[in-house]
């Protein structure tokens, strides 16, 4: 290499750098744009599509356990009894957060559009039983109690219906309880 | 008076050294068995498979529309083109014609993300090469495209954009015009980009000449994508062999031209990937104009079934040919499905073009290869 | 360029091996295979690749197939310059699957068998570098076979 070509090696490196430098310099002094978030005090508004933490509405859940045969990896888990009008009653339904992956085909899958994704990602536990979370919130005794209040209902209204002399009548389910 | 020293007991030893799998610039968790005599390195031995989830095992074992979300895993950096490459695949085998507007989503989406994954590309490639200033442009770029896909499917990495049959759900309102300001702010930063680092004395004295492929070599070892058009050889698959709405759109074939160094080394590749991000807005503006209204879903039974046959189905993805090798026997989950990737079969080639080279032109090989490790390693 | 079909490639094979190619596979298979025996496949690539009418200088894809009762190995190749592609299969018996290696027609081949060898348990006879790739060098077994039985413990890792 020759001292000419050296040289040329040298200043040519420098007016690269400097052209370089001058762009990051640039954003340095004029910022155009504020791109931080004081997080716990600002918070961004997601988007209307943000496929966050599953959420079941239970009550409007039809127990038809779509979600649980479609989730790829198996993070959806639930147990129902027979109701007093033949439908199913949710006892549990849990999703293992620290497995779901979030890919929303148990949401597009849902019938009654009860299963949903909310806009939550703040979802850090102490321990991994944590991020199981239950959405039915009373416990068994409570559901059957209610469901045999409910069959009794309905057969007080059969029978007020059978009083009548009316044909069409609700058909009773005493059987209430049943494990499905 | 002392003897003179023979050359034999000045005879230097060869080491073998361990470089990963946890190491900055590997990208992830790729080892590389490197044997090396002082600084220069006589062979470098990739040892795959640190990441290894069996992805083409777990596809045995799920229905056809459930393997979707594992498509993202397969290139975290591009994940749109990764699930409707698994799309293009399942459709081909089961001949399912999918919605026009559908075809013109995917596209969209793809292209975004081309340019998104090639800014993460040039980025860590760029920090790899000491100068970390280009990682913080180039995620700061890929964070609207990010923002976009967001819009268009609530994640930021892990899309799940594509179904069997069309995509999951149709642009929103005022996502087209987000994309089109996007264009236009995201244009005149690739001039930027070059102005700021590509032809910076230090970034070419440091890539050219190093890890020279001839296209004979890329084509004889398999390698796809920019890495082998990086050798001036101009085979795209989105021309090669057209699929979805590519043949009506039109774009150039970015090939290397040995601008600096020699026809096919690292600093050739480097530039392809900054001039495909070109041609992906202008395909992206095309797609923008022409994109027709539509629906976006074709019927497909929910319990889907494609009839017994093979397919082999390959895209262009942003690090080369991603194939997926697909066997039905008309059952609900897929007989035998194999992914072929760019990356995997970059690493091929890797043992070989890293004979003599120095351990810091190592990292510019693994840079300029642009490989991800989930795709290796599937 | 002059892009031929499957048809035509068959053709040319079946001119050059006679019986030794077996059949064409197009019902439902895209693209179209021709089944030939284990033994003559590095012959037949090597014709593939250096015929100047088919020219399939771009190995695709090597892809074994577990059927249950025999194995197959199916080739993907492509044609850089004529822009045609075709498959070819080889059936394998099940309880020994051996096959010649073709690493010595295209490079590409080496990872490509590798990653065969270590998922399907099919052995490529002479190849360059048979050891697995994926898996650790002391796995056993092949996980992709039908017949798999997945392990309870590695190295005393509960998996």
């Amino acid at each position: 290499m020759g001292l000419r070509e050296y040289i040329s090696d040298i200043s040519e490196a420098v007016v690269t750098i400097a052209k370089g430098m001058r762009i990051t310099w640039k954003y340095g002094v004029d910022p155009k744009e504020e791109t931080t978030i004081f997080y716990p005090e600002e918070r961004m508004v997601m988007p209307e599509r943000t496929r966050g933490f599953l959420f079941n509405d239970v009550a409007r859940c039809i127990v038809c356990n779509m979600c649980v045969k479609q989730c790829p990896i198996d993070c959806i888990t639930l147990e129902s009894i027979k109701g007093a009008d033949k439908k199913n009653v949710l006892t549990s339904y849990k999703i293992d957060m620290g497995r779901c992956m979030h890919c929303g085909l148990c949401v597009e899958i849902c019938p009654p559009k009860s299963l949903v994704h909310t806009d939550g990602y703040e979802g850090s536990s102490h321990t991994r039983e944590e991020l199981i979370v239950e959405f039915v919130e009373d416990d068994l005794a409570t559901i059957k109690a209610r469901i045999a209040a409910h069959a009794a209902e309905l057969a007080k209204a059969a029978k007020a219906a059978e009083a009548a002399g009316k044909a069409p009548a609700a058909p009773a389910n005493p059987a209430g309880g049943e494990k499905k | 008076m002392t003897e003179p020293i023979s050359k034999e007991a000045l005879r230097t030893d060869e080491w073998t050294i361990n470089m990963g799998p946890h190491h900055p610039s590997t990208h992830g968790v790729l080892r590389l068995e490197l044997t090396t005599d002082g600084e220069i390195v006589s062979k470098a031995r990739p040892s795959l498979g640190y990441l290894h989830r069996g992805l083409e095992k777990i596809g045995e074992r799920v229905a056809w529309a459930q393997f979707m979300p594992f498509t993202d895993r397969l290139d975290y950096l591009a994940g749109m083109n990764c699930n409707c490459a698994y799309a293009w695949a399942v459709e081909k085998l089961a001949g399912i014609e999918i919605p026009e507007r559908a075809e013109w989503i995917r596209v969209l989406v793809c292209e975004l993300n081309r340019i998104s994954s090639h800014l993460v590309a040039w980025g860590s490639f760029c920090a790899d090469m000491g100068a970390f200033t280009p990682l913080l442009y180039g995620i700061r770029e890929r964070e609207w495209v990010n923002d976009l896909f967001e819009m268009v499917c609530g994640q930021r990495l892990t899309y799940n954009y594509a179904r069997i049959g069309g995509v999951s759900h149709d642009l929103p309102p005022g996502f087209l015009e987000k994309t089109k300001e996007f264009c236009d702010y995201f244009e005149p930063l690739i001039d930027e980009y070059n102005r700021l680092i590509t032809y910076n004395k230090i970034l070419v004295h440091r890539l050219k000449n190093i890890g020279v492929i001839s296209a004979r070599d890329a084509i004889e070892w398999g390698l796809s994508g920019p890495n082998l058009r990086g050798s001036g050889f101009a085979y795209d698959i989105r021309r090669a062999e057209p699929y979805s709405v590519y043949p009506k759109l039109d774009f150039n074939v970015v090939v290397g031209h040995a601008d600096r160094g020699t026809l096919g080394d690292c600093f050739d590749r480097y530039l392809v990937r900054i001039d495909e991000m070109r041609e992906s807005v202008k395909i992206v503006r095309q797609v923008i104009d022409r994109i027709p209204d539509g629906p976006v879903m074709a019927k497909v039974p929910r319990v889907f079934k494609p009839p017994a046959g093979e397919c082999y189905f390959r895209a262009e993805s942003p690090r080369g040919e991603t194939g997926f090798y697909l066997i039905s026997d008309g059952g609900t989950n897929a007989y035998r499905l194999k992914i072929r990737t760019g990356s995997y079969m970059a690493m091929n080639i890797f043992e070989k073009i890293s004979k003599g080279v120095m351990i810091s032109d190592i990292v510019a090989l693994i840079g300029s290869f642009d490989i991800i490790l989930p795709e290796t390693d599937r | 360029m002059k892009t031929l079909s499957a048809q035509e490639i068959f053709e040319k094979l079946k001119g050059k091996f006679g019986d030794g190619v077996v059949s064409l596979q197009t019902e439902s298979v895209n693209p179209p295979f021709a089944v030939v025996p284990p033994g003559s496949i590095q012959e037949v690539c090597r014709f593939l690749k250096e015929d100047p009418d088919l020219l399939f200088d771009y190995l695709v894809c090597i892809s074994g197939v577990d059927h249950k009762d025999k194995f197959a190995v199916a080739y993907h190749v492509y044609s850089t310059e004529h822009r045609h592609r075709i498959g070819v299969k080889a059936m394998l018996p099940h309880d020994n699957p051996v096959i010649p290696t073709v690493d010595v027609v295209w490079k590409a081949a080496i990872y490509l068998e590798r990653e065969t060898y270590d998922l399907m348990g099919i052995v490529f006879e002479g190849s360059c570098d048979p050891n697995r790739i994926l898996l650790p060098d002391d796995w056993e077994g092949h996980p992709l076979r039908k017949d798999y039985i997945y392990p309870e413990q590695y190295h005393g890792i509960k998996i």
